[in-house]
């Protein structure tokens, strides 16, 4: 009796909160001087005490009662604006606010950023300024977003100078990484060695690792969201840079004054045209080369349009194009036999590889509660290779010629359509919901050869092709999630995610809760919960931890089964007068049906019988992070550290890892400490450096040796049992900028690895015979690449 | 300058990566050696062990060293049955003679390294190995496109077929000064062998063949079959292995990648399980062929240069136990693991050896062999209609 009295209270109180007279101020904030949208800024009524961020579109909706509303616009790095009036009816209100560039460290009170700072519900989730990631040292003068975000804690990068990521104890193919909400599905040029995000394009990078957002789903462990730059819509303005081993250049206007805008950025490498003058001087000793030709480079193009037909209905246009190519054309003549008879022989290889991403966006605001934005977009990844040689033999008797071609051709593909709604009835509901179907293809490799022999007369033909069927699956996916604020100090995040993958008559679904809490204690403090649960329906097929461009993503089988997780996580948050960030978060992650390459098992660029080279298993992750940041102001950076352990454990029957017992995954790491710092010295200096410290990384070792049946053979204890020595770099950069008549020119000088510390990239034993005495020397040898790396770039910035 | 920088550019550049290799110390735990036990037991057979010490991966020695005073004790189905005594030989000999189904139990102790125990159960071999049907048939083509090389008293010719080459290596004085292509009769035999597997139990076999010319006569011109100095009295390919059971089906290729294995060897083997055929008949069925060639003289004339070639086929169908099959085949994956390692996990060789490390095996073997032979040159029959020209 006593719980039904209560349901009705709480019933009659509802109804009551729903009666009372509420009115929405909505509208879009923008950067006053370019008129870009602001993602995730604050809109804070001072009166009320109730308050609201903008949308990833720069929308905001806040309702409040009927009543005087003094209001507060802010955003990192912008001067705040204010508003007050009488709140009598439902009120649009634009609002431009000014970039602060005196540099004067001003306070905005502590209600920033209110989705992932003290007082947001969302925790493990970090939104890295794209200036501070400008800002920081480079590896061959190239900035790189995904490196950048290596540097938080939680996040872990692969190899040397790669730009993987492993985060939370996941895997490469576990983190989703948007461009303007479409997957990449090859973030990385060179290897891995840069990623494919140019940021003079980017305007926001938010990473989330834990306490997912019910809206995304679809991979295990993090989800990378990078938003496009929508273009000035008052004047054109742009930059240039020239680099040792890339230029880019980046321009962005208005077509339409404040109606259309474009932003267009174009970045190659020119490693291909240095290598040159080498190939001609080569070519030109050797008299037997008619043609010497090779080289590698890449090219990322980003274009966005967008369009305001009013402030209800924006269109906009992304487009990324990108792709990496080898190519080598060589002609050699032989005369060894007499001058009359020559051999002439022609390779020519060319490899290329990329991505395709394009995104049509409707935004929509159908009322002043309620934000419509839909999606078609395209994304494709493909791989081609090709190999043709060619070997003729004339004399005044003979003619003979070899043709041998190769080609392989390797993609994946999806369509997807999507929209989603934002809704907020009243003051303490955000609800965002939306729905999402996508139509993948996979073409996993197709290799085509062809071959023509003639000798004289006689002219024999091969033509084949064969490679692996194309496979196509149906993802679609739903979601709900409202952002509840019970009181002033208590917030909920509640959400559910549905998916449902089709693939070769099989259907998997998945209902995944996420949820998030927030206790805040003060304006400064804050306690957080979370919980997520994500599913994964494809997988990469990897050759090693080195990007290849020869990987391949594969979908979900009926004997392989989709990867799932459960993550748990806790946080405490603490804002210090509103300059500087703490937070302390600890995760325990389980990972279910993953899988791994069995001993012995490579993948070779064919997907055909994958199944057979991997095991099952399961996974989990725990740890700690710490990280103090400071995001505005002549002093920025973050300090970060995480105690990480990450174990796998391969027991099913006949799946058996390192005999069923526990292991180590392959990039558990102890300990995880990242300190950059960026200092603006005075107008025409600014510097900054970066120094990360890890523990080594593992590798399988056999430390013992046996014979059996004549044979000696290696004992190996435990998959990945060796580790590294630990690895530690130091990286510094320094801006000399000058203002000219037309813009800023800046000079940037960069020392990666300053201090020249050989890091392990791999190790190997060797044994030197010694002939004279018959005795053998066994060494442990380790091999570094990207020692004290220095670089120097120019740009100008009009 | 600008030419030296471009000529010597890329050695300083190679230079400054070399520089990246250092030598280091092995910062870990060293491992402390482990006994290691090996022993394959055959039922109805007498049983040894050989014992050695394993090393440290970077001991700069090359021997490894037998454990001669160890106590070695051999339980037979959980009794105590005897005390193992090492000989001369370097093995511990069992007096006891194991049979098939014996659980067999053996624990070692010796100073200065951990005891070790392991066990093992004694296979059952299957019951018979039988030749089954067999089949031959033959074709004749005239290949034009070879090579021939003099070297003193032999020549060399190097003969491209359509599945592959052979290089028949005939006394020079044979060698016809005006040839104007080689004749080749291709003949192609099924054979088969049959055994039956043991139902209701989980069964692993390797399967292994052994092959063995035997040259007609003395002068007879001798064939090399590859690039080694193995040579043959006849060129022969493989052209397909499989196993046959009612509903049941394996390509015994499909994990070979080099065919040439058993032409340079003379031996081959392949390892399977049970796990699709329990309790069936199965046809294990070989497809090869032999090779015999002729010189075609500027008149078309005919003339042998190897006939009456014979070929004996031996099969070796073993049946092993688990450990041994997985030992096995662990350890093929590991020695095929250089080709790959840089893109693939070490294997880890398997191992039933509490405490130490080796393997305790069983295997049980079954032979059966049939001869092949190419008709000699006077019996031969020419039919033009088979011909195939290229």
């Amino acid at each position: 009796m006593k719980q039904l009295n209560l349901i009705l209270l709480f019933s009659l109180l509802f109804l009551f909160s729903l009666s009372a007279r509420n009115y929405t101020v909505s509208g879009y904030l923008r950067d006053a001087a370019t008129g870009e949208t602001l993602i995730s800024a604050t809109v804070y009524d001072r009166h009320s005490g109730k308050g609201v961020t903008s949308n990833l579109y720069g929308f905001y909706s806040l309702t409040l009662p009927e009543d005087s509303v003094n209001l507060e616009f802010s955003y990192l790095g912008y001067l705040p604006a204010r508003e007050s009036f009488l709140l009598d009816g439902d009120r649009t209100l634009n609002i431009s606010l000014q970039a602060n560039t005196l540099l004067e460290e001003v306070v905005v009170e502590a209600h920033e950023n209110r989705e992932i700072g003290v007082r947001g519900t969302q925790m493990s989730t970090v939104a890295v300024p794209v200036g501070q990631i400008k800002q920081l040292p480079a590896l061959f003068g190239e900035v790189d977003v995904l490196k950048a975000l290596q540097l938080l804690p939680g996040v872990q990068g692969g190899i040397e100078g790669s730009s993987g990521m492993y985060v939370r104890g996941g895997g490469p193919d576990e983190n989703l990484v948007l461009l303007d909400g479409v997957p990449v599905y090859n973030v990385n040029h060179a290897g891995g060695f840069f990623s494919v995000f140019n940021a003079d394009a980017i305007k926001n990078v938010t990473l989330y690792k834990g306490s997912f957002p019910a809206r995304f789903g679809g991979r295990l462990s993090s989800v990378v969201d990078v938003r496009m730059n929508d273009g000035n819509d008052k004047e054109i303005h742009g930059n240039f840079s020239l680099g040792l081993i890339s230029s880019k250049i980046n321009v962005e206007g208005p077509l339409i004054k404040e109606k259309t805008t474009f932003n267009v950025s174009l970045r190659r490498t020119y490693s291909d045209l240095l290598v040159k003058p080498t190939m001609a001087y080569l070519a030109k000793s050797d008299p037997d080369i008619n043609r010497f030709s090779a080289g590698y480079y890449f090219y990322d193009l980003n274009l966005k349009l967008a369009h305001r037909f009013s402030d209800r209905d924006r269109l906009y246009l992304s487009f990324y194009s990108g792709d990496d190519a080898i190519y080598a054309n060589v002609k050699t003549t032989d005369y060894t036999d007499s001058e009359d008879a020559h051999y002439v022989s022609h390779l020519k290889l060319d490899w290329k590889w990329g991505n395709l991403v394009s995104a049509l966006r409707w935004n929509h605001v159908i009322n002043p509660k309620l934000f419509l934005n839909t999606t078609a977009s395209y994304t494709r990844y493909r791989f081609s290779m090709g190999i043709g040689l060619t070997d003729s033999y004339t004399s005044p008797t003979d003619r003979s010629e070899e043709d041998a071609s190769l080609t392989f051709r390797s993609a994946i593909e999806d369509y997807t359509l999507k929209t989603d709604l934002d809704w907020q009835p009243d003051t303490r509901h955000e609800i965002k919901g939306g729905a999402n179907i996508t139509w993948h293809t996979f073409r996993p490799g197709v290799s085509a050869i062809s071959a023509k022999e003639r000798t004289n007369d006689d002219v024999m033909r091969i033509d084949t092709t064969y490679g692996d069927k194309d496979m196509a699956s149906l993802e679609t996916m739903l979601y709900v999630e409202d952002n509840i604020e019970l009181n002033t100090f208590v917030k909920l995040n509640l959400g559910l995610h549905y998916s449902d993958y089709f693939v070769s008559g099989q259907s998997y679904h998945s209902l995944q809760p996420r949820a998030g809490l927030r206790f805040l204690l003060s304006d400064a403090w804050s306690v957080k919960l979370g919980y997520a649960r994500m599913n994964q329906y494809i997988h990469l097929l990897s050759n090693s931890s080195i990007s290849l461009p020869t990987d391949l993503w594969v979908p979900v089988t009926r004997q392989i089964l989709p990867m799932h997780s459960q993550q748990y996580s806790g946080g405490v948050f603490y804002q210090w007068r509103s300059k500087v960030d703490f937070s302390v978060e600890a995760y325990y992650k389980t990972m279910d049906n993953l899988i791994e390459y069995k001993d012995g098992a490579s993948f070779m660029g064919s997907s055909t019988g994958w199944e057979e080279k991997v095991c099952m298993g399961r996974g989990w992750a725990y740890g700690v992070e710490f990280l103090a940041q400071k995001s505005f102001g002549r002093t920025t950076g973050w300090l970060a550290y995480t105690w990480a352990k990450s174990e796998r454990l391969f027991d099913r029957p006949g799946q058996e890892l390192n005999w069923g017992r526990v292991f180590p995954a392959k990039y558990d790491r102890r300990h995880d400490i990242s300190l950059t710092a960026s200092h603006k010295v005075s107008d025409r200096i600014d510097v900054s450096a970066t120094w990360v410290y890890a523990t080594g990384n593992c590798a399988t070792l056999g430390t013992q040796q046996y014979v059996v049946e004549g044979e000696t053979l290696t004992y190996i204890e435990g998959r990945n049992n060796y580790r590294f020595e630990d690895y530690h770099r130091l990286d510094v950069g320094i801006n000399f900028n000058k203002k000219k008549k037309y813009g800023i020119r800046t000079w940037n000088l960069s020392v990666y690895n300053a201090y020249n510390q050989k890091n392990p990239f791999f190790v190997y034993t060797e044994s030197d015979y010694d002939p004279g005495t018959g005795t053998v020397r066994k060494q442990l040898k380790q091999v570094s690449i990207f020692t004290i790396i220095p670089s120097l770039s120019y740009s100008y910035k009009f | 300058m600008m030419k030296s920088l471009i000529k010597y550019g890329p050695l300083l550049l190679i230079v400054g990566l070399l520089s990246c290799e250092k030598e280091i110390r092995f910062r870990q735990e060293v491992s402390e050696p482990m006994m290691v036990l090996e022993s394959v037991v055959v039922p109805d057979s007498t049983m040894r062990v050989c014992l050695t010490r394993s090393r440290f991966f970077l001991d700069n020695t090359n021997r490894f060293a037998r454990v001669s005073d160890a106590t070695l004790q051999l339980f037979v189905n959980d009794v105590a049955t005897e005390q193992l005594a090492y000989d001369d030989e370097g093995w511990y000999q069992a007096a006891y003679v194991p049979r098939a189904g014996d659980r067999l139990r053996l624990q070692a102790e010796a100073p200065s390294l951990p005891a070790i125990q392991a066990e093992e159960t004694v296979v059952t071999g299957v019951a018979a190995l039988l030749a089954g049907d067999s089949t031959s048939s033959y074709t004749t083509y005239q290949i034009r496109d070879y090579e021939s090389y003099a070297y003193d008293t032999l020549t060399y010719i190097m003969i491209y077929r359509t599945d592959g080459y052979d290089y028949v290596i005939i006394p020079t004085s044979r060698m016809l000064e005006e040839v104007t292509g080689l004749e080749c009769r291709d003949y192609r035999y099924r054979v088969e062998f049959v055994f039956q597997d043991k139902k209701g139990s989980a069964d692993y076999y390797e399967l292994s063949l052994q092959t063995d010319y035997n040259a007609g006569t003395n002068d007879h011109p001798e064939f090399f079959t590859g690039g080694d100095n193995s040579f043959a009295g006849a060129t022969m390919s493989m052209e397909s292995r499989s196993l046959r059971t009612s509903n049941y089906y394996l390509n015994l290729d499909e994990k070979d990648e080099d065919d040439d294995i058993l032409l340079f060897t003379n031996t081959w083997a392949r390892r399977f399980s049970d796990e699709f055929f329990d309790g069936e008949e199965v046809k294990i069925s070989l497809v090869l062929h032999l090779y015999d060639y002729d010189i075609i003289d500027g008149e078309g004339r005919r003339i042998p240069i190897s006939e009456g070639t014979q070929l004996r086929l031996g099969v070796t169908l073993s049946c092993l136990s688990e450990n041994y099959y997985l030992f096995r085949e662990s350890r093929a994956s590991a020695s095929n693991d250089d080709m790959i390692g840089i893109f693939s996990e070490p294997v880890q060789v398997y191992s039933n050896v509490t405490g130490g490390v080796g393997i305790f095996g069983s295997i049980c073997d079954r032979s059966a062999e049939r001869l092949l032979t190419t008709p000699n040159f006077d019996t031969r029959i020419y039919d033009e209609s088979r011909f195939i020209y290229f």
